[in-house]
């Protein structure tokens, strides 16, 4: 069942792939949780994956970080291929993956010290030795806070703690602090799960400005979410790729029973 | 939704039904219990405290004397007392008249007991000597300068019944009731008397310089037991007036003071006259033995008391030196009077203040003036009450309340002086054998001796414990840290008993023989495990899939066997070429480093690995309860393992590992058994790694079996419990402050 279904040619091109999986098969211990997912996601726009829970979408959105090896007993087959690059290939620095994939967490997770050192944490993980002048740290830091919107709130604080924030502001302030390292791919996984309806929809007009520089791939429990904030969007049930399409089409004809079901509310 | 029993929302104000009632009561007693059992805990540990506070406290309290009214009259005194002593149970007091009258007394009633009249009517006393050692041996000495010996005692009669005691008083002449001439054509102006098993020594000064030394060195009979003295009368004439004379215990030295403020210092065999040690601008007014006869104490006319005692120089010369001074009131001292038992010493000036001071503690323990200028005073022999007789011919008891006079600051903490010392030590030497021993109570050998082994300790354990847990919390395989972490906790439970028992008898000879292999595993193990580590990286695949992620650990197990096996079977040739064939030997005589068996290596290995497994499980904890978010979120922006360890979960597990390390510090400072079994418990202050140590702990263990209750001693035992309990009390409150700082700074959420 893993339809590819063709897109609507918008543009005379071909769109570019950011990430490509080819049967890609994951196993948590002797548990398989993605069954032969193959998929196809565009670069520089925002694709949401939507399903019910336990259907895989952040096992698939957390292996293309490679986030899951830590657990030892994790087994994949198949490929992930980001920007062409086979990122499991023994040869791929997992560093490097990691950089050019940053990753947002359903839960805000700054780091218990001041909002400076926060943007410029993985800045200096990656510089060696000098980390750059005072003045240049600080445009660093500043031009990352102005991409997420938040400069004008925490230029006067940044010597705070960043736990000190709001929910939203810390979610923001995570999103920030992977900009210096200049990733391409940015996965979010339900990013705004714990914010309130005004975070929430301050989050997703960042996303919606950040759209276009950044490949955005979203895990959402929310559909409305995914209705308002994303273009293409993937429906995932029991480990498999269902549907993956634009999102209107999805949510005005969804080819799929399964599809029409979960979005009617069926169940999930 | 409804319950399908209950037709409606329950009402708020309904009345409880009897299942609420019992959960809510359950809940109230469950609450209570608990409130109960903290404040019981608190109670506990405020109890300890108190009573620790209540056995030490007496140290502290300053001595006491109050007068009791005497019955009866001391007309029949005459006034005329030269020499006053009184018993030990203080009902009986003893004197000697002008007119050489030898007669006991009563204190209840003031009656005559028994007298003596043997010297009577010829000769005015001029001097009476006590014997040093206060065996009873009085020398009375006669204005011819004659000289006799008496010796008084007591025994105790029951048969009235054991309630109805009464103290009989004799009267012996062990060397015969016939007078000696000492000092021919009398003049006789100060007397000193020794007297020991082997020798009995006088000696006596006379005026126009004239002094006088007798030797009798005992010989008894073999058949009969008699004694008889093989006496030597040696002379030496000086060119001043001597105002006080007094002879060592041990007979080998002769003190004189003189006007000009000098004490003589003369060696008996030579009667030459040696050196002289300025003690003062004024005369010497008075001067006595300490309890022991080795230090001399010496009052001048400004009303200084100084201390001197002859020190062993590296040569084996003695030469005098001055200890320490009192300061009196300003009037000359007339009387310098020897406690019984202790170090301690009373003195009178001419302005008839009284001063009772100990030597030892460098301190004035009391000091009160007397109504008026007595004929004679006598310290009862446990320093406990004082006779005074006036010359109005009134008669004054005083009960001296001065239980803990060897204890003050200086004494605990500073450097004093003991006797037979070539200079000021920290020493701690609670008791001797014998009754003129000077009692050494510096708590400070002591404190030095837990912080080091507690050092040492955390030295050994502190890598191990917190490099282990932040290994089995971050980077072991989840199934492999179910194993190791109950493991290495069911270490805590090992009775430390065990411990100290194979640290003293296993490890501590196994180092002795090994030591250089042992110092060699410090070398090759890790370099070893690095190199393993090395080839690991190196392995190919084929190799490495048969040991899963996070069981390398496993892996180096046999290969730090090995490896500790290697160090101590083949450190013999590097041991032959670097350090002459043995480490041990070539340490003491290459670095002067001397080398115990049970030393503080020892002692730190084993409470090293009994602090471990307390630092390490709440390490653990502390970094394994880091949340898992943190560190997902450094690791997503391409930080490596060790990146994240170090940048992100340490900091964050910080206070956690913080209170570990002082739970284990605390646990180190009050250890008992360990360092009582694997030291040599000797009260040094080194930091050599060889050698041993005695800390309070493990000193109150060892000493308060046989401490006497309520003694200086015993209370000295409590003061080190009280200075472990503050310490630990100090310790980890500010442990406790720094981790909720800690907390603060790092808390995640």
């Amino acid at each position: 069942m893993n339809a590819i279904n063709p897109l609507p040619d918008s543009s005379t091109t071909a769109p570019e792939i950011a990430i490509r999986t080819n049967q890609l098969n994951l196993w948590y211990g002797t548990f398989q949780a993605l069954f032969d997912v193959t998929l196809d996601i565009k670069k520089g726009i925002i694709t949401s994956m939507i399903g019910p829970s336990g259907c895989g979408k952040t096992t698939l959105l957390r292996s293309v970080n490679r986030i899951n090896e830590r657990l030892g007993y994790v087994r994949i087959e198949g490929t992930i291929d980001v920007f062409d690059q086979n990122i499991y290939d023994p040869g791929v620095e997992l560093i490097q993956v990691r950089k050019q994939v940053g990753m947002v967490f359903q839960r805000p997770n700054p780091l218990p010290i001041s909002i400076r050192d926060n943007v410029l944490f993985g800045y200096k993980l990656h510089t060696s030795g000098k980390h750059g002048s005072k003045s240049e740290q600080d445009d660093i830091v500043e031009q990352a806070l102005q991409q997420v919107l938040l400069w004008d709130k925490v230029k006067d604080k940044l010597d705070h703690k960043a736990t000190t924030l709001s929910l939203e502001e810390q979610q923001k302030l995570c999103i920030a602090r992977l900009l210096p390292v200049k990733p391409s791919v940015l996965l979010m996984d339900e990013p705004c799960s714990a914010l309130d309806p005004k975070g929430t929809e301050a989050v997703e007009e960042l996303l919606w400005d950040l759209r276009g520089k950044y490949t955005i791939l979203i895990v959402t429990h929310n559909m409305a979410q995914a209705r308002r904030a994303s273009e293409e969007c993937i429906f995932m049930l029991m480990g498999k790729v269902i549907e993956h399409t634009e999102t209107g089409e999805m949510f005005l004809t969804p080819k799929h029973k399964e599809t029409t079901d979960y979005i009617e509310g069926r169940y999930g | 939704m409804n319950t399908p029993h209950r037709a409606g929302p329950a009402k708020i104000t309904a009345r409880p039904d009897s299942f609420h009632v019992w959960r809510s009561r359950k809940d109230l007693v469950a609450r209570k219990i608990i409130a109960l059992g903290g404040l019981v805990v608190i109670a506990a540990v405020l109890l300890i405290l108190f009573y620790l506070l209540y056995v030490v406290s007496p140290l502290f309290l300053p001595a006491k004397m109050s007068r009791v009214s005497l019955e009866g009259s001391a007309d029949w005194l005459k006034n005329d007392t030269v020499f006053l002593a009184l018993e030990e149970q203080q009902q009986l007091a003893f004197r000697i008249a002008k007119g050489g009258e030898v007669e006991f007394f009563s204190l209840d009633g003031l009656q005559l007991v028994e007298s003596t009249d043997v010297w009577a009517g010829g000769q005015n006393v001029v001097q009476v000597a006590d014997d040093q050692d206060h065996s009873g041996l009085v020398a009375v000495a006669f204005e011819d300068g004659r000289v006799g010996l008496l010796q008084k005692y007591y025994s105790t009669d029951f048969s009235a019944g054991i309630e109805l005691r009464k103290i009989v008083p004799k009267l012996d002449f062990p060397y015969g009731t016939d007078l000696r001439a000492l000092m021919p054509n009398g003049g006789l102006t100060g007397l000193a008397m020794s007297d020991t098993e082997s020798e009995l020594m006088l000696a006596a000064s006379g005026t126009g310089g004239r002094v006088r030394l007798e030797r009798n060195i005992k010989e008894e009979n073999l058949l009969s037991g008699e004694i008889s003295l093989d006496t030597t009368v040696k002379a030496l004439d000086v060119s001043f007036e001597v105002t006080a004379i007094n002879i060592s215990g041990d007979h080998r030295w002769l003190y004189l003071g003189d006007e000009n403020g000098q004490i003589h210092f003369i060696n008996t065999a030579t009667m030459q006259e040696g050196q002289l040690v300025k003690v003062s601008d004024q005369a010497i007014t008075s001067m006595n033995m300490l309890l022991g006869g080795i230090s001399v104490l010496a009052g001048d006319a400004g009303g200084t008391i100084t201390q001197l005692f002859p020190v062993r120089d590296s040569e084996n010369q003695y030469s005098l030196e001055i200890i320490r001074r009192f300061e009196g009131d300003r009037s000359p001292i007339t009387q310098i009077i020897p406690e019984e038992r202790r170090k301690g010493f009373m003195t009178l000036d001419a302005d008839s203040m009284l001063s009772i001071f100990h030597s030892t503690a460098w301190e004035m323990v009391l000091r009160e003036k007397l109504d008026g200028q007595p004929q004679a005073l006598a310290l009862a022999p446990r320093a406990s009450g004082l006779l005074v007789l006036y010359d109005d011919n009134r008669a004054e008891f005083m009960d001296i309340d001065n239980e803990h006079p060897e204890v003050s600051f200086a004494s605990l903490w500073s450097k004093v002086w003991y006797e037979n010392y070539a200079e000021p030590e920290h020493v701690w030497q609670s008791s001797s054998s014998s009754n003129d021993f000077e009692p050494k109570f510096s708590l400070a050998p002591l404190a030095f001796g837990t912080l080091k082994a507690a050092l040492y300790a955390m030295l050994f354990a502190l890598p191990l414990a917190l490099l282990g847990a932040a290994y089995t919390a971050y980077f072991m395989s989840p199934a492999l840290r179910r194993l190791v972490k109950p493991t290495i906790e069911i270490m805590a439970a090992l009775p430390t008993v065990i411990l100290g028992f194979l640290a003293g008898l296993w490890f501590a000879p196994f180092l002795e023989e090994n030591l250089a292999g042992v110092f060699a595993m410090l070398i090759v193990m890790p370099a070893g495990l690095l190199v393993f580590a090395w080839f690991w990286t190196r392995a190919s695949w084929k190799l490495k899939r048969y040991v899963k992620e996070g069981w390398e650990p496993v892996l180096l197990l046999p290969v730090l066997s090995v490896l500790a096996l290697v160090s101590i079977e083949f450190v013999g040739p590097f041991q032959d070429l670097f350090f002459d064939g043995d480490l041990r030997t070539w340490l003491s005589r290459e670095a002067g480093i001397s080398y115990d068996q049970r030393n503080a290596m020892v002692v730190g290995c084993a409470m090293g690995f009994a602090v471990i497994p307390t630092i390490f499980s709440i390490a653990e904890d502390a970094i394994y309860g880091v949340p898992t978010t943190l560190s997902d979120g450094s690791l997503a922006l391409g930080a490596t393992p060790w990146q994240t360890l170090v940048r992100v979960t340490l900091p964050t597990a910080s206070p956690g590992m913080f209170s570990a390390v002082m739970i284990g510090l605390g646990r180190a400072v009050g250890e008992t058994m360990i360092v009582l079994m694997a030291t040599g418990n000797t009260p040094i202050m080194d930091w050599n790694l060889f050698e041993g140590m005695r800390t309070l702990a493990a000193n109150i263990a060892v000493e308060m079996p046989e401490s006497a209750m309520n003694s200086s001693h015993y209370r000295i035992l409590f003061l080190a419990a009280l200075v472990l309990f503050i310490f630990t009390f100090v310790v980890n409150t500010g442990a406790e402050l720094i981790r909720q700082r800690l907390r603060e700074k790092y808390s995640s959420l």
